[in-house]
């Protein structure tokens, strides 16, 4: 009988851990932790350099999508198509767009759009971590943690990009996002931040997100900085909070097979940040 | 009860070290407890950084011994957002082992100071229903011993509870000098991301202690 349970219990073991989908080892070991990950994210930040965007009209939008866990490309690419016709100023991949194996990479890079067609920014969620898939990550869109700006005629704006693949900023990712808020944050109208990990539990899952601790140090930044939006994705089913001078939205997944697949778009309008979670 | 945690962790900026003392009182199949906890040295703000407060029943069922548990926890880690946490616990021991489950109630806001700062509207809160907690633990000697050593699993601290998914891990011990004073050591490691199948270091801290029994 209890030969059983443990012959049972490794049968299970090996299968998930033989699943393309998940990473079950990860649990225990990982290859980067995300300190090392953040220290070539700034390498590969001083290589590319800042970047901006100059508009001659003070209203834009920007679009975001999360959660895609190509495999499937269904729904990304009916995404991308409606994208393309909203004509946003960029595109943010908020984590989790593939799932970590060098065949899903390939899958990813074959179905998004040409950087001219639609800029877009990528940032790393858990699965891109999968199966090692950081170096692939890395080799092919380079940094998780950067900031990009849009200035308009009249005022400019701070879009800023975090990697919490491993629910947790680290202490270095940490310690730079609060010198680039008290560095900077006043040169700027409106201040977005996009990350994978949603902040907090507003239903009950087996997901994690950031630690109490972590937690309560980023309300703090969101707050006395005036962070205006957070947009995670994660959780997979959206979700919008507002806390102090923060909202914090968490998109709708955009994989294949799911019910209420969506992306995100956010409309700066005569200065003012307003959104809309767009179905497929 | 008075303990020390020193420790490091990816929010604390270095080592910090906090203090904490609290009171137990035990009546008939009651107890009645709170503690306070300050930090010495910290990033963060407020020196008296958490405060709790509990009573629990002790009862019997089959010839098995349990209890149950109310508690309140406030906590105010970066002087600018507090949290507030209302939790249940139902426990029972085992001669090597320790079970604890129960739900928590949490909230999190901004302190007055944050509305001063800010001078903006910070004071809607969010809240968290029904977080799960749990505490599983393995001790070598049976619990009556002098002294003994273990491990355990947890969500629960004394001014934190973590969410289901942020299992923290410890190891104790502790040494019954008399009838009346106990000496404890606990090494708390913290991780993140283990749920999230890509673990990472969060942060460590040891837990020196007495506990004075008075009768």
């Amino acid at each position: 009988m209890k030969a059983g349970r443990i012959i049972l219990f490794a049968v299970l073991f090996l299968c998930f851990s033989a699943c393309n989908y998940a990473d079950l080892g990860g649990m225990f070991v990982v290859n980067e932790s995300v300190n090392e990950r953040f220290e070539q994210s700034i390498e590969a930040n001083n290589l590319k350099g800042d970047f901006g965007f100059v508009t001659n009209t003070d209203d834009y939008q920007i679009v975001v999508v999360g959660d895609v866990h190509i495999g499937g490309t269904k729904n990304f690419d009916k995404a991308i198509e409606q994208i393309k016709v909203l004509n946003p100023i960029a595109l943010v991949l908020d984590g989790d767009i593939c799932n970590g194996n060098g065949y899903d990479y390939d899958s990813l890079d074959q179905h998004l759009p040409e950087k001219a067609d639609l800029m877009y920014f990528m940032l790393a969620g858990n699965h891109e971590l999968y199966f090692g898939g950081w170096k692939e990550y890395y080799k092919r869109f380079g940094s998780s943690s950067y900031y990009f700006t849009v200035k308009t005629p009249t005022a400019n704006d701070f879009y800023i990009c975090l990697d919490t693949g491993s629910g947790t900023l680290g202490s270095k990712q940490l310690e730079w996002f609060k010198e680039l808020l008290q560095q900077k944050r006043t040169d700027f109208r409106r201040c977005i931040v996009f990350t994978h990990n949603n902040l907090y539990r507003k239903r009950h899952t087996m997901s994690t997100n950031p630690t109490n601790e972590e937690l309560l140090v980023l309300t703090e930044l969101f707050a006395k900085y005036k962070v205006d939006m957070v947009v995670t994705g994660h959780d997979h089913f959206k979700n919008v909070i507002k806390l102090g001078n923060t909202t914090h939205i968490t998109m709708n997944a955009l994989h294949d097979g799911f019910i209420y697949a969506g992306y995100f778009q956010i409309n700066i309008k005569e200065g003012q940040v307003s959104y809309e979670f767009v179905n497929l | 009860m008075a303990f020390s945690d020193v420790g490091h962790s990816n929010v604390s900026d270095g080592m910090f070290l906090q203090s904490s003392v609290g009171v137990n009182y035990e009546f008939r199949q009651f107890a009645l407890e709170s503690g306070i906890r300050n930090d010495i040295i910290s990033n963060n703000k407020s020196f008296f950084s958490g405060f709790n407060l509990g009573l629990t029943h002790f009862f019997s069922y089959k010839q098995k011994k349990y209890d149950i548990k109310a508690f309140f926890i406030s906590t105010v880690l970066s002087g600018f957002v507090n949290e507030r946490n209302y939790s249940a616990l139902i426990a029972t021991h085992r001669e090597h082992f320790n079970f604890k489950i129960g739900t928590g109630f949490r909230s999190i806001g901004f302190t007055q100071h944050a509305i001063e700062t800010t001078q903006t509207n910070l004071e809607n809160r969010i809240f968290e229903i029904f977080n799960p907690l749990y505490h599983f633990s393995y001790s070598l000697n049976k619990i009556n011993k002098n002294w003994n050593v273990g491990v355990a699993v947890t969500n629960i601290d004394h001014f934190v509870i973590n969410q289901p998914t942020n299992p923290i891990t410890t190891a104790f011990g502790h040494y019954k000098i008399n009838d009346s004073v106990r000496l404890t050591a606990e090494m708390w490691y913290k991780t993140a991301g283990a749920f999230n199948l890509h673990v990472n270091y969060f942060g460590w801290f040891f837990r020196p202690g007495i506990i004075w029994e008075l009768k």
